[in-house]
């Protein structure tokens, strides 16, 4: 079957997946891969001002829901994917690995700005972590103090890419 | 009530004192202190000083009451008894300046994580360790 389509990128792709019979053949784990990569359930952990950009993301001027990744959870039981979003301290840190131990496989982590990344304007402070990736493994950071909504989707987009090569590589994750 | 002016008084107490004085600020009539307003401190090198500010309701006066503590061994009895607005300020202040609240019903740290930061930021002898000084927690 012909397949045609606008875009030169999309072309190419389709017609690798699209076999003659019009037959889709791919893995159970690149299958799996390209619905996680493409519908990330987000934890809805806003920890400072970084939380209020995360929010505008949500909303409807920069709609995140045209990704597929609105579906903002309040339970880590039903999220896979952990937007440290602001400044975590060492108060709140044990609370946040708990929250990321709670969430089921597989599941992915974004530090969120410059505080989450490695501290931020508080880099100095006796109180604030110095970046999240002391206590948890992150896959995607996004700088900004604090980003803006389309760094975000940049960021989750950038995940989606690393999901879909991690499975194609046949990797763990 | 259209008050406007608010007088303020400090007084000294004493570790031993404390709580008869701020028990007699509380009930005497004639001063009636019925809230609490803020537990502090202040790191005065050999002695830290505990400061609690006081408001009447009735007379809208605000006092503040200072009792010096020996920085080395810091401890004072709770006035959580008295007022329970002391009970999150007394933990700060544990918190930040080491002090120990003697009867304080729940001493665990407010603002320090679980196992405390292991200094007291607050206190003058305390520098923040720089960029990289925090790597060994
Ligand atoms: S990176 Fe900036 S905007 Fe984001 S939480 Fe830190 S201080 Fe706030």
């Amino acid at each position: 079957m012909e397949v045609t389509t606008e875009n030169p990128v999309a072309q190419s792709r389709l017609s690798g997946l699209l076999g003659p019979e019009n037959v889709i053949v791919t893995t159970v784990e690149q299958l799996f891969a390209w619905a996680q990569g493409h519908s990330f359930w987000p934890l809805t952990s806003g920890l400072a001002c970084c939380a209020l950009e995360m929010m505008a993301c949500g909303a409807g001027r920069f709609d995140l829901a045209r990704f597929g990744y609105e579906v903002f959870r309040p339970s880590p039981r039903h999220a896979d994917l952990l937007i440290v979003a602001g400044t975590l301290t060492w108060k709140m840190a044990p609370p946040l690995v708990r929250l990321y131990e709670q969430m089921p496989e597989s599941k992915w982590v974004i530090a969120m700005g410059s505080c989450a990344s490695g501290g931020g304007p508080f880099v100095d402070s006796y109180s604030v972590v110095q970046g999240v990736d002391k206590i948890l493994p992150v896959d995607v950071y996004i700088p900004g103090c604090p980003p803006r909504p389309e760094a975000l989707m940049h960021g989750m987009l950038t995940l989606k890419e690393k999901v879909m090569a991690a499975k194609r590589r046949g990797g763990k994750k | 009530m259209n008050q406007v002016m608010i007088e303020t008084g400090v007084v000294e107490s004493t570790p031993a004192a404390l709580l008869a004085d701020l028990q007699e600020l509380r009930d005497n009539a004639a001063y009636r202190f019925d809230r609490l307003l803020d537990v502090t401190a202040v790191d005065r090198g050999e002695t830290l000083e505990l400061v609690y500010r006081l408001h009447s309701l009735q007379t809208n006066c605000d006092l503040v009451v200072k009792a010096s503590v020996d920085s080395a061994k810091p401890e004072i009895a709770s006035v959580s008894g008295l007022w329970e607005a002391a009970l999150f300020g007394e933990r700060e202040v544990q918190d930040m300046f080491g002090v120990v609240f003697i009867g304080h019903p729940d001493p665990r740290p407010l603002l320090a994580p679980e196992d405390g930061f292991g200094f007291f930021p607050l206190r003058k002898n305390y520098k923040l360790p720089g960029r990289s000084g925090q790597a060994g927690r």
